[in-house]
């Protein structure tokens, strides 16, 4: 096994034997790509000022998740990443709604001045916290094999080898759901069929 | 083999060969399989437009973001990136509040020097410039620890007119001023150090930092072009209050002219400029700057330091009276006015002023449809461009008051008009502009309207062109136009007054002065009249023949 997925295994194995110290350190792992994730999308508002604001709301989706992931002991790492991965989902649907929903801050957006985004050509990345929140609702709707994949890629960031030594399959499966999880993205998130 | 796997290897390969570099056309893929050209050409596309996830490294927030620094501040994002370093929003939990952490990486400063004048710094307490919480070093590189200021820098805060340009840089000089007094020069000031927050506020930031850098600062991209002649050359003196004089003169012609005085690529030549040219007079670029303005701002670009303005005081004081001198019939007026609302305090009617006024009338007894606050129209008519949308509207001059028309979609900007803090606004997809030296008069009837044209977005009040922006992009969201709020999402930004009657037509009606009708007629551009005065009941009819009829409906209070 090779680079974080290593250590993570080791720190669960070594959690599963009660070192609470390894499990605490997997914990913020964890809680560091949920700040890094709910960073980016918040990156797609270029009016960094509403963020200022929001801190509070990330400090309790962190709290949350922190709380939610140590009351489970998962015994695998590719457990552990399934769970992780659909609690840091949920956050981040739920601050965009904190955020940017009827009741968000960031609803009321005209204060900020006449900063335009700039559309980016031919690309579906979400340029609003609102189509964040549909991208990670979409991705939550995959077929679970496709889900796990778009997991360990994209939220853990993981590579094709990791990510395949994980689940336990083959690159060439692993290559395969990749593919057919990004075509049915660009699908529903097009609300266009392919066939 | 399935289709659908000979179709999947297919992708694989084209996806491989993108990893090498390679641009495999479809075509080429299915020689051997016409019959799934279509589908492998649908999926290629499917696969561009996600193409983004692939590569999220590419993105990767910076490797200082989510880390701690110094066991007490947590990087949250980058915000700012420079010759100097890189800027984070990060947050003290000690003090439970979001700062802004600079890590200067500049390798030619002089680390010590920086602390030292950071320090300093720190002592400086002025609500016109950022203060210094905390500096130090971590893991051997410098950070300086300092407020976080929602808003953005000079540099993207969009166009000012001469007045808005004088009044900003008259605030900035003022703030300078204060900093003078206490023993600080800053040697840094341009857009870049320059804040605006949410409310329009400019702060300094970066206060006496470039002391630290010294001459390496005139080699950072960007910060030459600022630089007084004394700041240059083989005695390259540190300068005194004069010098931040200089700079600031130079954003003040930038912002004029929308050109910098000195502007050559190469480094030795525009030092060359700054030291022996004579800058093109603003005027020559932009005619709308008053011949006052223009003087002030040469005098800034003196090339000796005793023929600028002694002190930062006196530049501000300077911008003041060219903004005063620019209408001085309006002061009269203001003074006349509230004098008027002292004895009578029915009507007021105020064109100039600095602050809103705060004075609300009800509006109740007038003509025509009162919009409490919580009453809009909801018209089926999609927002479009070129449109010319216009109203008549008596509002009650509370400041809280908003729009008179509007199409916003949560998040996004619509095509719309109101009023904000007394002074008509315009919205736009991309943005839009606000009058800041107009008020509206409160209580009274007052025809509005904005000309949404193809080279540009007008505003008329009363007939008279005000303002003008940048043309309005296509609305990307189908969304009606609104009477009395801002969209239909949207429950707040309310109008509050009366309406009379509303006209939206198709194309540009207005181009030049006119005097506003009383009434708003049909004819054939318009495609929705609301006269508000015929309408009882919820049900508001088009009089334009296009059947836009409108829905009143009251929003309760969330």
């Amino acid at each position: 096994m090779s680079g974080h997925t290593t250590q993570l295994q080791n720190l669960i194995d070594l959690a599963t034997n009660g070192d609470d110290s390894a499990w605490e350190a997997a914990l913020r792992h964890t809680c560091e790509r949920l700040r890094s994730l709910a960073s980016r999308m918040m990156r797609t508002n270029r009016r960094v000022g509403r963020w200022a604001e929001t801190d509070d709301v990330l400090q309790n989706s962190l709290m949350r998740l922190h709380r939610s992931l140590a009351e489970v002991r998962p015994e695998t790492a590719r457990q552990f990443y399934g769970l992780a991965t659909t609690h840091i989902r949920r956050e981040l649907i739920d601050l965009a709604r904190k955020n940017f929903g009827a009741e968000g801050i960031g609803a009321n957006h005209h204060t900020d001045g006449g900063i335009a985004t700039e559309n980016k050509a031919d690309e579906a990345e979400p340029e609003t916290v609102e189509a964040w929140a549909k991208f990670h609702g979409q991705v939550e709707a995959l077929p679970e094999p496709e889900r796990e994949v778009v997991n360990l890629l994209w939220y853990e960031e993981m590579t094709q080898p990791e990510a395949a030594e994980v689940l336990g399959i083959s690159l060439a499966t692993l290559k395969r759901r990749w593919q057919s999880a990004r075509i049915r993205l660009s699908e529903t998130l097009d609300g266009e069929a392919f066939q | 083999m399935k289709d659908d796997e000979k179709i999947s290897d297919l992708l694989l390969q084209w996806e491989e060969a993108q990893e090498r570099g390679e641009d495999l056309a479809a075509e080429t893929l299915c020689t051997g399989c016409p019959e799934l050209l279509d589908v492998v050409q649908q999926r290629i596309v499917a696969l561009q437009r996600m193409d983004w996830m692939t590569r999220p490294r590419s993105d990767e927030p910076d490797p200082k973001v989510g880390t701690t620094l110094a066991s007490r501040y947590q990087i949250d994002e980058l915000i700012g990136e420079g010759g100097h370093g890189k800027v984070y929003r990060g947050f003290d939990p000690e003090l439970q509040r979001p700062v802004a952490i600079k890590l200067p990486n500049d390798r030619r400063l002089n680390t010590s020097n920086l602390l030292e004048e950071a320090r300093k710094v720190a002592r400086l307490r002025h609500p016109g410039i950022v203060t210094v919480y905390d500096v130090g070093q971590h893991e051997g590189e410098p950070f300086i620890v300092s407020d976080f200021v929602s808003g953005t820098t000079l540099c993207e805060a969009g166009s000012f007119t001469p007045i808005q340009a004088a009044g900003l840089i008259a605030e900035i000089a003022e703030s300078l001023h204060a900093a003078h007094e206490q023993g600080f020069v800053h040697r840094d000031i341009k857009p870049a150090n320059i804040l605006i927050d949410q409310q329009g506020r400019p702060l300094l930031t970066d206060f006496g930092i470039a002391t630290a850098t010294g001459e390496a600062q005139a080699q950072v991209a960007g910060t030459l072009p600022y630089m007084a002649p004394e700041q240059l050359g083989d005695e390259s003196a540190k300068g005194d209050p004069r010098t931040d004089i200089w700079s600031l003169g130079v954003v003040l012609y930038e912002l004029l002219t929308d050109k910098l005085p000195f502007d050559h690529p190469s480094p030795a030549k525009l030092s060359d400029q700054i030291r022996t040219h004579v800058p093109l007079p603003p005027r020559g670029i932009n005619s709308d700057i008053s011949p006052a303005l223009e003087v002030v701002v040469l005098k800034c670009l003196a090339k000796a330091p005793e023929e600028r303005y002694e002190t930062a005081d006196q530049l501000a004081h300077a911008l003041r009276t060219v903004g005063r001198s620019h209408r001085p019939m309006r002061w009269m007026l203001l003074v006349v006015l509230i004098l008027a609302i002292t004895l009578v305090a029915v009507v007021v009617r105020q064109n100039w002023s600095s602050t809103p006024t705060a004075i609300t009338i009800s509006t109740a007894h007038l003509e025509g449809m009162n919009f409490d606050g919580q009453t809009r129209v909801i018209t089926p008519l999609h927002s479009f461009a070129p449109c010319t949308l216009e109203a008549w509207v008596a509002f009650t001059g509370d400041p809280s008051t908003q729009y008179v028309i509007g199409s916003d979609v949560p998040n996004f900007f619509g095509i719309g008009f109101g009023i904000e803090e007394n002074r008509p606004n315009v919205e736009t997809i991309q943005g839009g502009f606000r009058v800041d030296d107009r008020t509206l008069p409160a209580g009274e009837w007052t025809h509005l309207a904005v000309v949404y044209g193809s080279s540009e977005t007008r505003l008329y009040i009363s007939g008279e062109l005000v303002s003008s922006g940048p043309p309005t992009q296509v609305p990307k969201h189908t969304t009606p136009f609104v009477i009395g709020n801002v969209g239909e999402q949207h429950q707040d930004m309310f109008f509050k007054g009366n309406i009379r009657s509303v006209r939206i037509s198709d194309g540009e009606r207005y181009t030049d002065t006119f005097d506003p009708k009383v009434e708003l007629a049909p004819d054939s551009t318009a495609v929705l009249v609301y006269d508000f005065e015929q309408s009882s009941g919820d049900a508001i009819d088009d009089l334009s023949g296009k059947g836009n009829h409108g829905r009143r409906e009251r929003v309760p209070e969330p």
